[in-house]
C-alpha cells in the first residue's frame, strides 16, 4: 500500500517538475500570501496563543534567535536584580493592541498571570519559579522568583509569554476575540481549513509586507506540493512541511525555490534502564557504539540532518559541546545470553515526517545480525506515551525540540530522577549537577556544570541523541522574500530583502 | 398487541364489516416504542464509545498538554485532569454527560476548549455536501451500470463494466485522489488542488469517494437483474405481451432496485460519519478528520458528539430508507410485522 501510495506519488512530483504553470488558482491579490501548512493553526480559546505562534498574530516578550540566546521583541531591553531572584522586562514605547489601544506593562502583568492560573497554558512548569509579577513603573513588568534563574529571558521567550488585551479573556483565561499586538490581526478561522489574517498597520515594526496572510491547513504531503506547483499556494513552512523524499522532485521544478534550515529538534534513540537488557551500562554502551549515526543518516535522512554530538540542539552554542562521541565496546555477555525479545517502539505521527521505521529496521537488522530478536511496534500516541511512562519498551525513537534554548529544559525532562521523561536512570550526582545549574549565577560555572552533565551523559548514555533536524521549505520563485526560521515561523520581512 | 397494520386493516367480525381506526393511546405507544428504541440505541452507543475511550490507554489530560511537544509535570497533568473533570469515577462522568447532551450541550473539546456543538457544526456543512453529492453520483452510476450490466450480462459492455468495478473496488481512495488532483488540477487546470471555492471543488472528491461504492452497488444491482431476469412473473409479463421496457421499467428494475436502495441508505450513514482519507487528501475541513484527530487526542467530549451525530443520522437515514421502501413496496408492512 505504501509503495502503490510512493510511486503514484513520485510519477505525479516528477511530471510536475518539468513545469506547470497552473496560475488559474493563484491567490486572488498580489498583496496577499498563502502558506501551505500540515495542520491546523487554530489552537482554541483555551489555549495559549489562540493562534499557532507562526501565524504572527500575537507576540511575546522576548525571542530565542538563531543561537539560542534571547533577543528583545516585546521588550526592548532586560536586566537581573537581586542575583537572578528578580527581573525586569522594560516594554518598547507606543506597541499598539489591534483594536488601537496603547499596551501597558499591567496587560503584560495580567497576560503573565494569564498564564501561570491556568495548567495548560505552562505545561512544562517554566514560570512555576514566578513568585509575583507587577508593573515597575510606566513600562516596566518586575518578575519576582522563590529561586535565582539565570535563564529566565528564555523561559518567557515565543510561547512562554504570549500578551494578549485582558478584556479579550476571561477568568480562566479563555480568550473570546483575540485582540494581539502582532503584525497580523485574525480575520476570519475556518477551523481544519484555512485560517485569514489582515496586517495590522500600527505594529511597532512598521506596516507588514502583505496585506493579508493566509493559512491553509493540508494535511497530506503530496497535496501540499501539487498545490505549490499549482501556484495556488505560495509557500510551504511547517514542520514536515516538505518530506526528505520529496527534495529532489521539488527541486526539478523551475518554478520553486527549495530551502533548508536548522530547526531545534533533536532526534533521541531512548533506551528503556529500568529493566533488562538496557539496564545495564555496557550494553548501552555497545549498542550506541554499533550505530553508526552518520551512515544511518546518510541513508535515510540525507541532507535533512546532522550527525549528533549534543544531546540538544547545538544552536544552543554556549552550551554546545560536542562531548556524545560514543566509541566502540565489546559486545557484553548479558546482551550476548539474551533470549527475550528486544521491542522498539514507534510513534505513528512521526513516522511521516521523520524516517524513524527505516532507522528502528536498521537497527532491528544490526541487533539481529547479533544474535538478538527484535520486535518493531508502531503506535498512536495515547498508547505511546502509556508504554514509555508504565516501562513497556526497550527502545523508543523520539524527537525533542529545546523550545527554550536552555540546557535545563532537556536534562529537566530527561535525565532528572524524577524527571517526566526519565526512562530508568537515576543517578544522584547528576540530579545534584542539574539542580545546581539551573540556579547558578556565574556565566561561566553553569557552563561547567553543564559540560560535566554532558560527559556523563555519555559515560552512561541513557539515551542516545541520532541527529539534530534540518527541516525543508518551499516558495514559489515569484516570491522574492521569505524565510522560514529554526522555530517553523515564517520570516516575511527578511533583512536585506525589502 | 395489535400492529399498526391490523389496526388499520378492515377486518371481519361475525359477518359484519368494521372498520377500526387508530386509537390514539395506540398511536402515542406506538410513538412511544419508537423513542424509547431510538433513544437506547443512542445511549447505547454512547456508552460503548465512552467505555472504549476510558479503556484506551493514554492520559486525555497529558495528550492535551504534550500538544507542543513540551514537557507536562505531573503536577500540571493532575491539574488539567482536574479541569476535565477526569478526577470524577467513570459512570458519574457519563451520567453527567448524557444528561447535559439530553439538554443538548455536548460539553467543550478537551483540545481546544470551544463548545463540541459549534465544532461539528462547523464541520457539518462539507460533510453534508460531501455526503450528498456523493450519493447522487453513486445513486446515478450505480443505477445505470448495475441495469446495464444486468441486462446485457456477458457481453462485451458487461464485461467492461465488470473490469472497471474491480479496478474502481481495488483502487485505494488515496491513490485515487492524487491521480485526479495530478491531472485535473495540474495538468488540465480544471479544478483546484485545495480548497473550496464553490461546488465545483467538490468534483474529485465525490468521484474518488462515489467510485467505489458506486462499483459495488452496481454489481449488487447486476446480480439483481439477472436473477430478477428469472423469475417467473418477469416471464409471464413478456407472455402478456408486455414491451421489454415496459417489463424492465415495472417489474425489473423495481424489484432489483430493493436490495441496492437499503444499501444506498447504509451508504448515506456510513458517507455522514466522514470520509477521512478523502478529506485528508483533498484538505476537506469535515467531520470524519475532526473524528480521527479527537480520537487520536483522546478528546472525549469531541469524540462522543461525533459518534451520537454519526448514529442520529444512521438511524434516521435508515428510518427513511424503510418509509421508502414500504411506499414502494407495502407488503414489506406485513412481512416484517413492523409496529408490534
Amino acid at each position: 500500500m505504501r509503495f502503490l501510495k510512493a510511486a503514484a506519488l513520485a510519477a505525479a512530483l516528477f511530471f510536475c517538475a518539468s513545469d506547470l504553470s497552473a496560475q488559474q488558482y493563484l491567490s486572488a491579490s498580489e498583496k496577499s500570501f498563502v502558506i501551505g501548512v500540515g495542520r491546523d493553526f487554530y489552537e482554541g480559546s483555551d489555549s495559549r496563543g489562540y493562534l499557532h505562534g507562526s501565524t504572527g498574530m500575537w507576540e511575546a516578550l522576548t525571542y530565542l534567535d538563531e543561537t539560542m540566546t534571547p533577543v528583545p521583541w516585546l521588550a526592548e531591553s532586560w536586566e537581573s536584580q537581586d542575583s537572578n531572584q528578580r527581573w525586569v522586562f522594560r516594554l518598547r514605547d507606543k506597541i499598539l493592541f489591534h483594536d488601537g489601544s496603547r499596551l501597558s506593562a499591567g496587560d503584560v502583568v495580567e497576560s503573565m498571570k494569564r498564564i501561570m492560573k491556568n495548567p495548560r497554558y505552562d505545561p512544562a512548569g517554566s514560570l512555576s519559579y514566578v513568585e509575583s509579577v507587577k508593573t515597575y513603573g510606566d513600562r516596566g513588568v518586575a518578575f519576582t522568583l522563590s529561586r535565582p534563574l539565570p535563564h529566565f529571558p528564555k523561559l518567557v521567550a515565543y510561547y512562554g509569554s504570549p500578551v494578549f488585551k485582558p478584556e479579550c479573556f476571561d477568568d480562566m483565561g479563555r480568550i473570546k476575540e483575540p485582540v494581539a499586538t502582532g503584525p497580523y490581526r485574525l480575520k476570519k478561522v475556518l477551523q481544519g481549513s484555512r485560517l485569514s489574517l489582515a496586517a495590522f498597520n500600527g505594529h511597532w515594526n512598521g506596516v507588514p509586507p502583505y496585506e493579508e496572510l493566509v493559512f491553509m491547513s493540508i494535511p497530506d504531503a503530496q497535496t501540499r506540493a501539487m498545490a505549490l506547483i499549482a501556484g495556488q499556494i505560495e509557500a510551504v513552512a511547517d514542520v514536515g512541511g516538505i518530506l526528505p523524499e520529496q527534495e529532489k522532485p521539488l527541486q526539478r521544478n523551475p518554478n520553486l525555490l527549495l530551502k533548508k534550515t536548522e530547526v531545534a529538534t533533536t532526534h533521541l534513540l531512548v533506551f528503556n534502564c529500568a529493566r533488562p537488557p538496557f539496564s545495564s551500562t555496557e550494553t548501552r554502551l555497545w549498542v550506541s557504539g554499533v550505530i553508526d549515526r552518520g551512515k544511518l543518516l546518510d541513508v535515510f535522512a540525507k541532507e535533512a540532518g546532522v550527525a549528533a554530538a549534543d544531546p540538544y540542539t547545538p544552536m544552543a552554542k554556549e552550551y554546545a559541546f560536542g562531548l556524545i562521541k560514543p566509541s566502540r565496546h565489546p559486545m557484553p555477555s548479558e546482551i550476548r545470553n539474551y533470549k527475550q525479545k528486544i521491542t522498539i517502539i514507534l510513534h505513528g505521527a512521526t513516522l511521516q515526517r521523520w524516517p524513524y521505521k527505516d532507522i528502528a529496521q536498521a537497527l532491528q537488522a544490526l541487533l539481529q545480525v547479533h544474535g538478538l530478536k527484535v520486535e518493531i511496534r508502531i503506535m498512536e500516541q495515547g498508547s505511546f506515551h502509556d508504554s514509555i511512562k508504565a516501562g513497556r519498551f526497550d527502545v523508543a525513537l523520539q524527537p525533542y525540540t529545546l523550545m527554550t534554548g536552555d540546557p535545563d529544559f532537556f536534562y529537566s525532562y530527561w535525565m532528572l530522577s524524577d524527571a517526566p521523561r526519565n526512562c530508568g536512570w537515576r543517578n544522584p550526582d547528576a540530579d545534584r549537577l542539574i539542580n545546581e545549574a539551573r540556579h547558578e549565577a556565574d556565566g561561566q560555572r553553569r557552563k561547567d556544570l553543564y559540560r560535566k552533565l554532558q560527559e556523563m551523559l555519555n559515560q552512561y548514555l541513557p539515551l542516545l541523541p541520532l541527529y539534530h533536524d534540518v527541516a525543508l521549505y518551499a516558495h514559489r520563485k515569484e516570491v522574492r522574500c521569505f524565510q522560514m526560521d529554526h522555530f517553523f515561523k515564517p520570516v516575511l520581512k527578511v533583512k536585506g530583502c525589502e | 398487541m395489535r400492529s399498526r397494520g391490523e389496526d388499520s386493516r378492515d377486518m371481519v367480525e361475525g359477518g359484519t364489516q368494521v372498520t377500526i381506526a387508530p386509537s390514539l393511546s395506540a398511536a402515542v405507544g406506538f410513538l412511544f416504542r419508537r423513542l424509547f428504541r431510538f433513544t437506547s440505541v443512542l445511549l447505547g452507543i454512547a456508552l460503548i464509545t465512552f467505555s472504549l475511550l476510558d479503556l484506551a490507554p493514554g492520559d486525555p489530560a497529558e495528550l492535551v498538554l504534550l500538544a507542543r511537544t513540551e514537557s507536562p509535570t505531573p503536577e500540571k497533568i493532575e491539574a488539567v485532569r482536574k479541569d476535565l473533570g477526569l478526577d470524577v469515577p467513570f459512570f458519574s462522568r457519563f451520567t453527567n454527560w448524557a444528561f447535559s447532551a439530553l439538554k443538548g450541550d455536548l460539553g467543550r473539546s478537551f483540545r481546544t476548549g470551544d463548545a463540541v456543538a459549534r465544532e461539528i457544526s462547523a464541520r457539518l456543512p462539507v460533510t453534508l455536501t460531501l455526503a450528498a453529492l456523493t450519493m447522487v453520483f453513486v445513486m446515478v452510476i450505480s443505477t445505470v451500470t448495475g441495469l446495464v450490466s444486468g441486462l446485457m450480462h456477458g457481453g462485451a459492455l458487461d464485461r467492461g463494466m465488470r473490469a472497471w468495478a474491480v479496478l474502481s473496488i481495488s483502487m485505494p481512495d488515496f491513490v485515487l485522489g492524487i491521480s485526479l488532483i495530478f491531472l485535473f488540477s495540474l495538468k488540465i487546470e480544471l479544478f483546484p488542488v485545495v480548497g473550496l471555492s464553490g461546488m465545483h471543488s467538490y468534483a474529485l472528491p465525490v468521484f474518488t469517494l462515489g467510485l467505489s461504492i458506486a462499483a459495488v452497488h452496481g454489481q449488487v444491482l447486476r446480480a439483481g437483474v439477472m436473477e430478477v431476469l428469472n423469475t417467473d412473473y418477469v416471464r409471464f409479463a413478456y407472455a402478456k405481451g408486455l414491451g421489454p421496457w415496459a417489463v424492465i421499467r415495472r417489474h425489473v428494475a423495481k424489484n432489483a432496485l430493493l436490495p441496492v436502495v437499503i444499501l444506498w441508505g447504509m451508504s448515506l450513514g456510513h458517507l455522514l460519519g466522514g470520509a477521512v482519507i478523502v478529506e485528508n487528501v483533498f484538505s476537506l475541513p469535515g467531520v470524519g478528520t475532526l473524528l480521527v484527530e479527537s480520537a487520536l487526542q483522546r478528546d472525549i467530549p469531541m469524540v462522543q458528539g461525533i459518534v451520537l451525530f454519526t448514529a442520529l443520522s444512521f438511524v434516521i437515514v435508515n428510518r427513511l430508507v424503510d418509509a421508502i421502501m414500504r411506499f414502494f413496496v407495502p407488503s414489506l408492512i406485513s412481512q416484517s410485522g413492523e409496529g408490534r
